[in-house]
């Protein structure tokens, strides 16, 4: 094992009592070992020099008043609160964005349209039904035999010539910059966290 | 270092029995800590001025379920700790959607509570080589090297095995110093 191993592993505790024992005996007698652990030493008493950090406490009184006021405003809306299910439907579309192959500035205003219908086709649904209609195709068919629409949205998004780069191309729409944009701003933690999973099991992340 | 317990427990039944001002005194006793937890691990003052803020607001609305079984304190690093680690997944995710906000990061490297010079420059190095770390380990080097936690003390946080901290620890240790190698 080479020096650097052994030191690091007696500086994480990683060692048993008699490791340890052995470890600084050798310390002592190995100059090579010592000159290597001194220079691990030196630099990690110049991480905890770095830490060192003199900070504004005028920064530190603006905290509690600020998490006041939120406290405050925060019970004031509470009546106005939007239903979860809401941002939920907006995660959903997200999600179902970032799987859609390119769509062009010509067909926005249509794929606008199918979003807003296919967000309040998620509105209604619970999340068995979410994971069914992304997951086993049933969104295919809600493509195929609706009569809302003209085909050329759906044509690109499941056209199989269309190069699928998942998510890119929608990037600069002005539809993410706007709607799914505002909503990730007051995102929750529940939500990010199903966002995050989905993208990571679609392996779009 | 933990503060202590008994003071911590007074406060928090005072906040329950109906007196604000104890959540103020709790909050003047932690906000530094969390604050400083959320700066090394997010890498800037906007970040973690906001986490800060959200780990207080959770304190206060969540204290009630707070069951003196464990220290007021792993109660609060584990918030700390699962705030800061979604608020990097949001901001991976909207550095993915290309949501970033140019006028927020300009503001990033304007504002900060750190004003001397000599600070500034200190906080950069140390933040480059965290900021490099895998998340993971980025969070044990912090707990155990800065906030001067034990291994005990992390798994409670974590939920982890002390084993499992201790690997992480080591590999994180085994960066930092090939990092400060290169510097």
């Amino acid at each position: 094992m080479k020096n650097k191993d052994i030191i690091l592993k007696y500086l994480s505790d990683m060692m048993s009592d008699e490791e340890k024992s052995q470890f600084e005996m050798r310390l002592e007698n190995d100059s090579s070992l010592n000159e290597d652990y001194q220079k691990i030493i030196t630099k990690l008493n110049l991480l905890n020099e770095q830490n060192q950090i003199e900070d504004d406490s005028n920064y530190f009184s603006t905290v509690i008043p600020r998490v006041r006021q939120k406290v405050e405003s925060k019970s004031e809306n509470k009546v106005l609160k939007l239903a979860p299910v809401v941002s939920f439907g907006i995660v959903a579309v997200l999600i179902f964005l970032l799987q859609l192959p390119k769509i062009n500035q010509n067909n926005f205003s249509e794929f606008n349209n199918v979003s807003a219908d296919i967000t309040n086709i998620i509105l209604d649904m619970d999340f068995e039904d979410f994971h069914d209609f992304f997951d086993n195709g049933y969104i295919y068919d809600y493509a195929y035999y609706s009569d809302k629409h003209s085909g050329t949205v759906f044509d690109l998004m499941f056209d199989e010539e269309t190069d699928y780069e998942f998510g890119y191309e929608l990037i600069d729409s002005d539809f993410i910059n706007s709607e799914i944009s505002l909503e990730l701003k007051d995102i929750s933690d529940e939500e990010i966290g199903i966002i995050y999973e989905e993208l990571l099991n679609k392996k779009i992340l | 270092m933990p503060v202590n317990s008994d003071i911590d427990f007074a406060l928090v039944k005072k906040f329950l029995e109906g007196d604000e001002t104890a959540f103020n005194k709790l909050a003047g006793l932690y906000q530094k800590k969390i604050y400083w937890h959320a700066r090394k691990m997010l890498g800037n003052h906007l970040d973690a001025d906001e986490v800060t803020q959200e780990v207080l607001l959770v304190m206060y609305d969540k204290l009630y379920s707070f069951n003196f079984q464990s220290s007021l304190f792993t109660w609060i690093y584990k918030i700390t700790s699962t705030r800061s680690l979604n608020y990097l997944k949001k901001r991976n995710l909207k550095k993915f959607l290309f949501l970033d906000d140019p006028n927020v990061m300009e503001m990033n490297s304007q504002e900060d509570i750190v004003q001397r010079t000599e600070d500034k420059e200190k906080l950069e190095k140390l933040n480059t080589v965290l900021q490099k770390l895998p998340v993971k380990q980025r969070e044990v080097f912090i707990l155990r090297k800065f906030e001067g936690l034990s291994y005990e003390e992390i798994a409670d946080i974590k939920n982890k095995s002390v084993g499992a901290l201790k690997a992480n620890y080591f590999h994180a240790l085994n960066k930092v110093t090939e990092l400060m190698d290169e510097k």
